[in-house]
């Protein structure tokens, strides 16, 4: 396992979360949180990855770990979903649905041999946008699920 | 006192108007969240904390994302307020500090005569960053995010300054009032311009990550994930579906100014 890599990784997704969250302009406490699910977040991904897990499965486990972290440092029984915003995006969604939508462009400009080998990759990135945003709704329910459980006294909530 | 138009008198002689002065207190709240980028759940838990505290819960509610219906029964006849929601901003400040406000209602920490003092006072609260940190947030996003799907250094300098350069302008044209769509149409077209020059350049060889991270600031995050809980909740089934159909669209309007960008520089 490339350890490194995935700590470099880790880092640029945690501060992309934290960036994402001024933007979306979480308030001020919230920044450290986002910072930590996105990098927890990939971290766990990544480590999935290179366990020869697969890409849906480390998502789905990823999300779930973004979700208890973000229970982990939240005081009160509600999770903002803002942290969650953060703390998933790292995992691919974002980029499975860019590369669907190029996709989608280029099967409309395309005629021929390339019109055929267009749509292959567009049925591709539309399959990979399907199991990515999947694994991370299921990976955020679980997670929500294993958290309320945990802390069955207090309950969790989004 | 006087009566508004539409309040009738119940047998008892009180006012209905004052009987529904907390439901419509409990909207008041309730849009304030969802009109800042709140979950439907959260701002539908700010209804029902704001109406505990008022001890008044037999209220039932049609949640859209274009309007807030509320129906409460009283002396065998039924009123139905309908609130329309308006335009859906970004300030997740005033949502936390309207959801916290309700929560201290429920609880009887906050005091119901100061109770709409406090939802004016939320409604006035200004975005918590400047304008040149949501510049430099925005860059180091597109700079940080350019790194994750295998860009080089090339990229996250392109996406920086790509990203930086959209952000101003679009705080300027939220400040000049247009909606989403025209903004994200014009700063993804400036942002993947920029990209695309950069990479036309060779200061890059990383295409599709840097085209992807120029415009990351504006992806809508928000609503998709939104969209996902209020569905995941199986009770604001309609108000996720139109989350996420808007949040797609948003999407389509990013790739059509990066095929735009790219097409015309490339």
């Amino acid at each position: 396992m490339d350890w490194p890599t995935i700590l470099l990784n880790s880092l640029w997704a945690g501060l992309f979360a934290a960036g994402l969250g001024v933007l979306l302009t979480a308030p001020s406490r919230y920044l450290v949180r986002n910072l930590l699910c996105g990098f927890v977040g990939r971290g766990t991904r990544d480590i999935c990855m290179g366990w020869s897990l697969g890409q849906h499965w480390s998502t789905l486990i990823a999300a779930a770990v973004v979700v208890m972290v973000a229970v982990a440092v939240s005081r009160r029984h509600t999770v903002a979903p803002v942290v969650l915003i953060c703390g998933v995006l790292p995992l691919g969604a974002a980029v499975a649905m860019f590369n669907l939508i190029l996709g989608l462009m280029r099967v409309s400009a395309a005629t021929g041999e390339a019109l055929t080998r267009a749509s292959v990759v567009l049925t591709a990135s539309l399959g990979t946008v399907f199991t990515t945003s999947l694994a991370i709704a299921i990976g955020l329910g679980a997670g929500i699920s294993i958290a309320g459980f945990l802390r069955r006294d207090e309950g969790v909530a989004v | 006192m006087s009566m508004l138009p539409g309040a009738y008198l119940t047998t008892d002689n009180t006012f209905v108007e004052e009987t529904m002065q907390p439901v419509e207190t409990a909207l008041e709240a309730a849009l304030l969240v969802l009109r800042n980028g709140g979950s439907t759940i959260a701002a539908d838990r700010s209804l029902t904390n704001i109406l505990k505290g008022f001890h008044q819960q037999e209220v039932a509610t049609i949640w859209r994302l274009d309007f807030i219906a509320a129906t409460i029964r009283v002396e065998n006849r039924s009123s139905t307020f309908l609130r329309t929601v308006g335009p859906v901003g970004v300030n997740l400040t005033r949502a936390s500090a309207a959801t916290v406000l309700a929560e201290g209602v429920a609880q009887g920490t906050v005091q119901l005569a100061v109770l709409e003092a406090e939802l004016e006072r939320i409604k006035r609260i200004p975005t918590p960053y400047n304008r040149w940190l949501m510049m430099l947030a925005a860059a180091v996003a597109a700079g940080c995010f350019s790194q994750l799907p295998g860009g080089d250094w090339g990229s996250f300098g392109i996406a920086t300054i790509a990203a930086g350069a959209g952000q101003y302008l679009r705080s300027d044209l939220v400040a000049r009032k247009l909606t989403a769509r025209p903004v994200t149409l014009i700063c993804g077209v400036l942002s993947a311009l920029i990209a695309s020059i950069g990479l036309r350049l060779g200061l890059s060889q990383v295409v599709p990550a840097t085209l992807m991270a120029s415009v990351i600031y504006m992806a809508p995050g928000l609503p998709l994930i939104n969209g996902f809980v209020d569905i995941a909740s199986h009770r604001y089934m309609v108000v996720g579906i139109d989350r996420i159909l808007n949040a797609a669209f948003l999407f389509l309007i990013l790739g059509i100014a990066i095929v735009f960008a790219h097409t015309v520089v490339l």
